[in-house]
């Protein structure tokens, strides 16, 4: 599992410099840094509901 | 008479093990604070636009992307009688320094400096995978944490190197004795592998006298191997990691691209002051990280996810 994120994350690292070089020519420094927060912003709810329903959650106990 | 010397084995030795793990991770953060930070930078001040710099990052970074693939490999194939793992350790550090070799004398163009970059870091990603493979394998239970805090450091100690280091070495010594700096580092860095055996009775090279240990004869089953991936990969908290994932790397691969741009062209800043920013920030950051780790153990992820 755990290389399975590494994965996708270094993909996602990758993707990120390739969608950099497409938009580069279309908007200033300023404008792609914008973007690139709002973007960052996005991933907020996913790992806000990550971490409010899948951790620190007791395991399910198992009658005896 | 000749004293009797005989070198400890990872399996044997607490101390070579952390320090062949840090060592072998230092060897794997190099090549990114080069490609990464130093490179980039450099082509930046040198003239190169945004999009050139950014396929650069991302052509380079993309072998990180196939660990995935290069992990089933080295459970079904090895050469068993130097170890589980140390092999292809040895092939995989072997391929970076013979890639910096041939960088120091590619000329200097977009195409040949991703191409070549990006076989680098094919053979760093596979090092990265058997020295994980290497590390779960030798390291007993009670030693991982701070093995980890080793390795964490050696590869911050590498990106550094490759960052600030590589900067004023490619300011003074250019593209070519950059190159073959960081094959000369690469080299001793792989007298490691060499030397130190995963456990005594096994072969140093091929051609050596020893045998296969009992540990390095067993076999992982590829397909229980990924049967078990996909089991965990389908429940809804690896999906959610997945794509929250996107938006924050995707941010990450954006903003590393364009730094190195806004720094020289934008703000004048020479090659060297933005790498070594970089460096500053990134061991900063780090310290910070394995500072208030702890207290984060003690308030819980709930609340260390609001405090981010």
């Amino acid at each position: 599992m755990g290389s399975v994120v590494a994965t996708m994350s270094n993909l996602n690292y990758s993707l990120g410099a390739f969608l950099y070089a497409e938009i580069s020519g279309f908007f200033d420094g300023n404008q792609v840094l914008l973007f690139a927060a709002a973007l960052g912003a996005t991933a907020l709810p996913l790992w806000y509901l990550l971490v409010t329903r899948y951790m620190d959650t007791p395991q399910p106990q198992h009658d005896t | 008479m000749a004293a009797n010397f005989t070198l400890p084995t990872l399996s044997a030795s607490r101390a070579w093990r952390f320090a062949t793990l840090a060592i072998m991770y230092s060897a794997q953060g190099l090549p990114f604070g080069l490609f990464n930070i130093a490179i980039p930078s450099w082509m930046a001040a040198g003239g190169y636009g945004a999009a050139e710099v950014a396929s650069f990052i991302g052509i380079v970074s993309l072998p990180w992307s196939l660990k995935l693939i290069v992990a089933p490999l080295m459970d079904r194939w090895g050469y068993r009688p130097m170890g589980y793992r140390r092999p292809w350790v040895i092939g995989a550090q072997l391929g970076v320094f013979l890639s910096f070799v041939i960088f120091g004398f590619i000329p200097e163009e977009l195409l040949w400096l991703s191409a070549v970059g990006c076989q680098t870091n094919i053979f760093a990603a596979t090092q990265d995978v058997a020295v994980d493979g290497l590390a779960i394998d030798i390291l007993p239970e009670q030693d991982r944490s701070r093995a980890n805090g080793f390795m964490f450091g050696g590869q911050y100690v590498g990106i550094s190197l490759g960052a600030s280091g590589g900067g004023y070495a490619l300011l003074h010594l250019g593209l070519q004795g950059v190159s073959l700096l960081s094959a000369l580092l690469m080299i001793l860095v792989l007298m490691f592998p060499i030397l130190l055996l995963e456990r005594s009775g096994e072969r140093r090279f091929p051609w050596s006298a020893g045998k296969t240990s009992p540990r390095s004869a067993l076999t992982t089953s590829t397909g229980e191997l990924v049967k078990n991936t996909v089991k965990a990969l389908i429940v809804p908290a690896s999906i959610i990691l997945l794509l929250a994932q996107v938006g924050s790397r995707v941010a990450e691969g954006i903003i590393i691209s364009h730094l190195p741009i806004y720094a020289a062209q934008t703000m004048g800043l020479d090659d060297t002051t933005y790498n070594d920013f970089s460096t500053i920030g990134g061991i900063l950051a780090a310290v910070l990280g394995v500072a208030i780790s702890p207290w984060f153990d003690k308030i819980g992820s709930h609340k260390g996810f609001w405090f981010t």
